[in-house]
């Protein structure tokens, strides 16, 4: 698959075209798998405070869309500011449809709690986080914030790379570097925020 | 194909304050982490001046597991709800009132369950002990000496 089907240029063939709408189905998977997600939790939690299930699922896909578009816009005037215009939609929409990889490992996750017994040879794919509450325990900001690096989230991080190289028509070396490094801010802050907000407290 | 596009200086100029504000704001919230781990936080201990709001049942050898309670939190009082059904004669499950500056109206005190029920009218719990999360569980010995703590999973 060439890179440039990712994110066709404004001039963009039938072809492209036709990848871009290829990859608007797998955004379409996307949001569907992720509104079935976000139901089961909300129905946990429905039954409890009396909250329709949809809503709380329909609440939970605007705030994961919400989401993804700042983090498209963070990279989209990145990358104005230094002269090269990525285009905006499109990235969104290729986010979004990448965040299929992060629903497969929520899947994986979910499967580990079901089987214990599997939690370590999935560990290596969606993060230590399945291994349980003792795997860093007490640093309840260290878990929030790495618990889920395995290699699902390197391949996350590795495609929204390799997305924006492709629409930039820049190698992947540099622009690998600038997500890994987006990414490691973000994780950092969580880190520290998490523990901000537990204080000496311990948090399950 | 990505469009090379000249930067205005009134553009560069926003792209580095804009970057510039999300370092000072990353660096602000390391060196509130820091100073935050940094303080020596009071070991949390029973008696004045919290306030006794409801004994209970005097024992020697009891130790006591206080819930974190904020009578406006449900979580908090499923919790305590759920402890104090496994209330025994040498384990005392009752609750710690916080974040609550004026005293709990009796109602309030009657609706939960358990005891002691001790109200935290200083905020020592957030502002000298450093604790944070409602619903958490506080161990102490016979003497009101602060043992550990402990989280109980939110109900499915």
């Amino acid at each position: 698959m060439s890179t440039s089907a990712i994110i066709p240029p404004a001039s963009a063939s039938p072809t492209d075209r036709r990848s871009t709408r290829t990859y608007a189905v797998f955004l379409v998977i996307a949001l569907v798998s992720w509104w079935e997600a976000a139901y089961r939790q909300g129905a946990g939690l429905g039954g409890e405070r009396h909250l329709a299930p949809a809503l709380v699922a329909s609440v939970m896909i605007v705030a994961r869309v919400l989401a993804s578009a700042v983090e498209a816009l963070t990279y989209v005037l990145w990358w104005r500011w230094r002269g090269e215009r990525l285009p905006y939609a499109r990235f969104l929409v290729a986010l979004l449809a990448l965040s299929i990889v992060d629903r497969l490992a929520l899947s994986l996750a979910a499967w580990a709690t079901r089987a214990p017994s599997l939690a370590p040879w999935i560990a290596p794919v969606v993060g230590p986080h399945v291994l349980g509450k003792d795997w860093l325990h007490g640093q309840a900001g260290l878990r929030a914030a790495f618990g889920s690096l395995g290699v699902l989230t390197a391949a996350r991080v590795g495609l929204t790379a390799w997305v924006q190289a492709a629409a930039l028509r820049r190698r992947l070396g540099g622009v690998l570097l600038l997500t890994c490094g987006a990414w490691l801010l973000t994780r950092i802050a969580l880190w520290w925020t998490v523990d901000l907000l537990r204080g000496r407290s311990l948090l399950p | 194909m990505s469009e090379r596009t000249d930067v205005s200086r009134g553009w560069r100029l926003v792209g580095w304050v804009g970057w510039g504000m999300v370092v000072a704001a990353l660096g602000a919230l390391g060196w509130l982490w820091r100073s935050d781990r940094a303080r020596v936080w009071e070991s949390p201990r029973l008696g004045p001046p919290l306030v006794i709001l409801r004994a209970a049942a005097s024992s020697a050898r009891a130790t006591t597991w206080l819930v974190a309670v904020n009578p406006d939190c449900p979580h908090c009082r499923d919790v305590l709800t759920r402890l104090s059904a496994d209330s025994t004669a040498s384990v005392h499950v009752g609750a710690l009132i916080v974040d609550t500056p004026r005293r709990p109206a009796p109602a309030t005190v009657a609706a939960l369950p358990g005891s002691p029920i001790w109200w935290d009218a200083r905020n020592d719990w957030r502002r000298r002990w450093g604790h944070r999360v409602y619903g958490e569980v506080m161990r102490f010995d016979a003497r009101g000496r602060y043992l550990s703590a402990r989280v109980v999973p939110v109900a499915p």
